[in-house]
Formats: C-alpha cells, sequence, structure tokens
C-alpha cells in the first residue's frame, strides 16, 4: 500500500470517527495510518507463517495431530 | 430497593454509554436509552458469559427496574457488578503487571473479534488485578465489530501499555512517575527520542514507535491535506486487524526488563540483615496477630517481595495489599503472587510520597489514602526508613500509621543496628530524639500495646497496636 494510500485512509477515518457512537476516542492519525501500512504485510505473514507450519508437519510424516484451535471457547 | 445515596464516580464520564455509581461497597453502572442495543447485542452473546465465567471480564447483574433508586431515571438498564477488592493504576504497578494488563487486553480482543466484537478503547485503567489476576472492569467498552473498521484504539494502547513497558525494556527506566504524571501515558513521539539508535531498526521497534511518531508528526504538519483527500474509505480486513493484535501480543509476550542489576531491594529476602532466627520470630507473631484480629483486608507497607504479606495470607487474612518503593522488588512480589495464586496485590508506591487524587477536578484518579481502607496494617523494618531516612518525627509518623488500621504490628528498629548505621555512616545523626521510649510514648498517645517482643540482639522490637 502505497503512503497516498494510507494518508487517504487515515483522513477517511477522521472523517468517519465523527459519525460514530463510540467516537469520544481520538484515534491518532498516525496510527491509522501505521495499520493501513502494517496490517497487510502482518496479515501475509501469518498466512506464509501457517503455511509453512503446515508444509513441515506434512513431511515430517508425523501422524497429525488435531491443530489446536484458535477458539478459546473449544480450548 | 437501592439506597439513593448512589453518587456517580468522578472517573466516570467518558463514555456515553452509561457511567459508574457507588453505594456504599456497591458499585453500579447504567446503561443509556443510547446505548441499549449495544448492550443487548453483547448481554447475549455466549462468548461474553464465557469471559465472565473465566473471571477475565466483570460480571454484571441486571437490576430489576423496581429496585431502581428514584435518581437514576430514564436509563435503558441498570447493571450491578462485585466489587473489586482494591483498585489501583497503571502507574503503581511493576513492569511485569503492567505486560500482564497489556496481554490480558490484547487477547480478550483477539478473542472478542472471533464473536464479532471489538473494545472501544484501549485503557490501562480498565483493567484491574484481584490478586495477581487480570480482569477486565468497563463491560460498556465491549461493543460490536464492524467489519472493515481500524482499530480505534491503537494509538491509546501504544501510549498506556506499549511505551510505558518499552521505556523499561528498551530505555531501561521504570514507567511509574512518567505515568503518575501524563494519567493518558507517554506518546509515542516522546517515547521514539529516547529509543537508542542501535535499536531502532528492529522491525517492531522501527513500525510501532519510529515509524507511527514518524506519521503522526506529518500528519499534525499537513492536517487538512489529510482531510482534503478523504474522498474513498479504506478498510482494515479482520483478518490484518487480528494480525496487527497477534503481532504486538507476541512481542509483548517476550519483552524483560532491559537494567537486569539488582535494586536494593530485589534480593532482600534472601540478603538482608535479619536471620532466619528474626524471619521465624515475625511470621509467627504475624500468624498471632491475624489469627487474635482475622482482618479481612491486610496492608504491608514496604512489603518487598512479600515475605509476610504471604505468612498474614496463609495465617487466614483474606486479601493482602503490599506496598514498596523498589519496582523490581514488587515486580518479585507479582511473580510469587502468581505462582501462588494468592490473593495479594503487591503495588510500587513509596509511603513519603503516595499517589495523589489527580485528574479531572483533581478525582478521577483517587489518591491511595482514599482507596486503602484495611482492616490491619503490618509495617516490619519500615518506620527508620521514614524516621530516618526521611527525616520524620516520631510525631508525625505514629499517628499517620495508627491511623491507616485499627490494629497493627508495627517493628520498631534501634539506632544501634546495623540497618541504620548504615544509613548513618555518611550523614550527621541529627536524631537524638530516635529512641525506643520515645517511640512507644508516642504510641500510647493513640493507642493500646497488646503485645510486644523483642526479635533480635539488636533490640528490633516487634510492637501490636490497637487504636483507641
Amino acid at each position: 500500500m502505497r503512503l497516498k494510500d494510507v494518508v487517504l485512509v487515515s483522513g477517511c477515518a477522521l472523517a468517519y470517527q465523527s459519525t460514530v457512537a463510540h467516537a469520544y476516542l481520538d484515534p491518532g492519525t498516525g496510527s491509522l495510518i501505521l495499520q493501513g501500512i502494517i496490517g497487510g504485510i502482518l496479515a501475509s505473514w501469518a498466512v506464509i507463517q501457517l503455511n509453512f507450519a503446515r508444509l513441515r508437519s506434512f513431511f515430517r510424516f508425523t501422524k497429525k495431530k488435531r491443530a489446536k484451535s484458535d477458539n478459546f471457547l473449544e480450548k | 430497593m437501592i439506597d439513593s445515596d448512589l453518587s456517580i464516580h468522578p472517573g466516570s464520564f467518558r463514555d456515553p454509554s452509561g457511567y459508574v455509581y457507588t453505594s456504599g461497597n456497591r458499585v453500579f453502572r447504567t446503561v443509556t436509552e443510547s446505548a441499549r442495543n449495544k448492550y443487548e447485542f453483547i448481554r447475549d452473546n455466549i462468548v461474553v458469559s464465557k469471559l465472565q465465567d473465566q473471571g477475565r471480564i466483570i460480571k454484571a447483574r441486571e437490576i430489576d427496574c423496581s429496585e431502581w433508586p428514584s435518581n437514576i431515571q430514564n436509563v435503558a438498564y441498570l447493571l450491578e457488578h462485585p466489587r473489586i477488592p482494591f483498585i489501583s493504576y497503571p502507574y503503581e504497578w511493576s513492569f511485569e503487571q503492567l505486560r500482564e494488563a497489556a496481554l490480558h487486553h490484547l487477547e480478550l480482543q483477539m478473542d472478542l473479534l472471533d464473536f464479532g466484537i471489538t473494545l472501544s478503547d484501549a485503557t490501562a485503567y480498565n483493567i484491574q488485578f484481584v490478586g495477581p489476576k487480570p480482569i477486565f472492569i468497563d463491560f460498556l467498552s465491549l461493543r460490536p465489530y464492524v467489519e472493515g473498521e481500524f482499530w480505534w484504539s491503537h494509538r491509546q494502547f501504544c501510549e498506556q501499555f506499549l511505551n510505558p513497558l518499552l521505556l523499561r525494556a528498551v530505555v531501561g527506566v521504570a514507567h511509574n512517575s512518567w505515568f503518575r504524571g501524563s494519567l493518558e501515558g507517554i506518546t509515542t513521539a516522546d517515547l521514539a527520542k529516547l529509543v537508542p539508535q542501535h535499536r531502532r531498526f528492529s522491525l517492531n521497534i522501527f513500525t510501532q514507535v519510529i515509524l507511527q511518531a514518524k506519521l503522526e508528526r506529518d500528519a499534525i504538519a499537513t492536517p487538512l491535506r489529510a482531510i482534503d483527500r478523504a474522498k474513498k474509505a479504506k478498510r482494515l480486513p479482520k483478518g490484518s486487524y487480528r494480525a496487527i493484535l497477534q503481532q504486538l501480543r507476541n512481542w509483548i509476550g517476550k519483552l524483560a526488563i532491559a537494567d537486569e542489576s539488582k535494586t536494593i531491594w530485589e534480593d532482600y529476602a534472601n540478603n538482608n540483615t535479619y536471620s532466619d532466627v528474626e524471619a521465624r520470630a515475625k511470621r509467627s507473631f504475624i500468624t498471632e496477630f491475624v489469627k487474635s484480629v482475622r482482618p479481612h483486608t491486610i496492608i504491608d507497607l514496604g512489603c518487598n517481595t512479600g515475605d509476610y504479606s504471604l505468612a498474614a495470607l496463609e495465617a487466614g487474612a483474606q486479601y493482602a495489599i503490599g506496598i514498596d518503593s523498589d519496582h523490581k522488588a514488587i515486580g518479585q512480589a507479582y511473580k510469587r503472587s502468581k505462582a501462588k495464586m494468592a490473593s495479594f496485590l503487591p503495588l510500587c508506591l513509596d509511603a513519603a510520597n503516595p499517589s495523589p487524587s489527580q485528574g479531572w477536578q483533581q478525582n478521577e484518579r483517587q489518591g491511595f489514602a482514599e482507596r486503602a481502607r484495611v482492616d490491619a496494617l503490618i509495617a516490619l523494618a519500615f518506620e527508620h526508613h521514614l524516621a530516618i531516612g526521611k527525616n520524620m518525627p516520631f510525631s508525625r509518623l505514629v499517628p499517620w500509621l495508627i491511623k491507616i488500621a485499627p490494629q497493627a504490628i508495627i517493628e520498631f528498629v534501634p539506632k544501634n543496628d546495623s540497618t541504620i548505621r548504615n544509613m548513618l555512616a555518611l550523614r550527621e545523626d541529627i536524631f537524638s530524639d530516635y529512641t525506643e521510649e520515645a517511640f512507644l510514648k508516642e504510641i500510647h498517645k493513640y493507642a493500646d500495646v497488646v503485645r510486644q517482643e523483642s526479635i533480635s540482639s539488636s533490640g528490633r522490637k516487634l510492637i501490636w497496636v490497637k487504636r483507641r
């Protein structure tokens, strides 16, 4: 995402925040721009890590264990 | 019927969804009409009741409107929360406690997000400790997640959790004094100026501190430009939102104190001027005291790593609050409390300069004295730090101690004890009035002495006092 885009994101967010019910909190422009920059990168990285872990377990020929659920209600 | 002496909590004003009220020992929260739908969505979500059962979110019981006091009108709901034994603030927590609170917030957010709920703010004051266990207390901060929304409180999270932790982990400075002077936390711009050059380019510090501070500077320099360009709305996908929370959770979980050198009191429990005989005598005295007084809440002044707070709990006290000015000792005390899951809350406080009432109308965050309602006090190897270390006359010190609780154990340390000899080694002895007789004479003005016992060859004495 280009910096130009994320500035737009933060600007939109600033405009939006005055209309929502929980807008008693000032979110900070820098924080919103930052989320625009790193959010996609971190999400992609998380997918890569997950696939890498799956690949590793496949090549280990270990007995397939049921992956721990991320849903804490099922833990 | 609830008494109409319900009064609004002075710190409850930010969120128009509802307000916190207290009446005696009871805590209530209103839900305003504008927040009715939001509240009902949260209340009926299975994840919330599960988190409440786990003790991660405070419970909330709806009060039937027939029981509402006359001064509560035009609200959608009135809730009652269980009372937290002792309200504490992030500037009173050790690094370990602040880290625990940060992780609690992030893990809560991640678990809620999976069920379509998010938190509308990220203030550290919404986390409280019951013993060593953190609990989220602001029920109305929970609200439905809107697909694609940004993490609106990310900046607040950084200021109130991440930056104070980094101040200690990266710069080596404890967060407490700064946070106490700046109730909203430590700004990213300020922290960015302090990060050493060689730490600036680690991925996490670069993105969350250096880059964020630069983006904030740029936005402040050209605010209209940012708003003018706000024509097309962009989203933060849920996966990205979650990935940011996860990344912070992983990072904060690994943060450790930068300066590992020993502080004065950290190793005190193992390396002090007491013999084992003295320590045993103190524990035995405390046990007798607690079994007789049967306090619900006991306060331990100068608790160090918590030896005697834990002894008081073992003897039957229900809840112990320990205070000490040494952050690392409190960090150790917290680790011990957590390992034992004891009802022990250690806090970083200087008895000579405790937390004041401050914030809005100087009452938003209450001072330590206003909160410290306890049944019993132990002050072992403590008085000389004020009397000698801070030049506090007995005529000021003794009534202050006796006012804290109806019954107390106070240890008197004589001037020929090695601790005081060391304290006076490089300074003039201006304490000609510092004698056991003078100390007891001052006690007798306000209290009766139930029992006293010498516990060392130097003449250290435990004095059990009962306020008249």
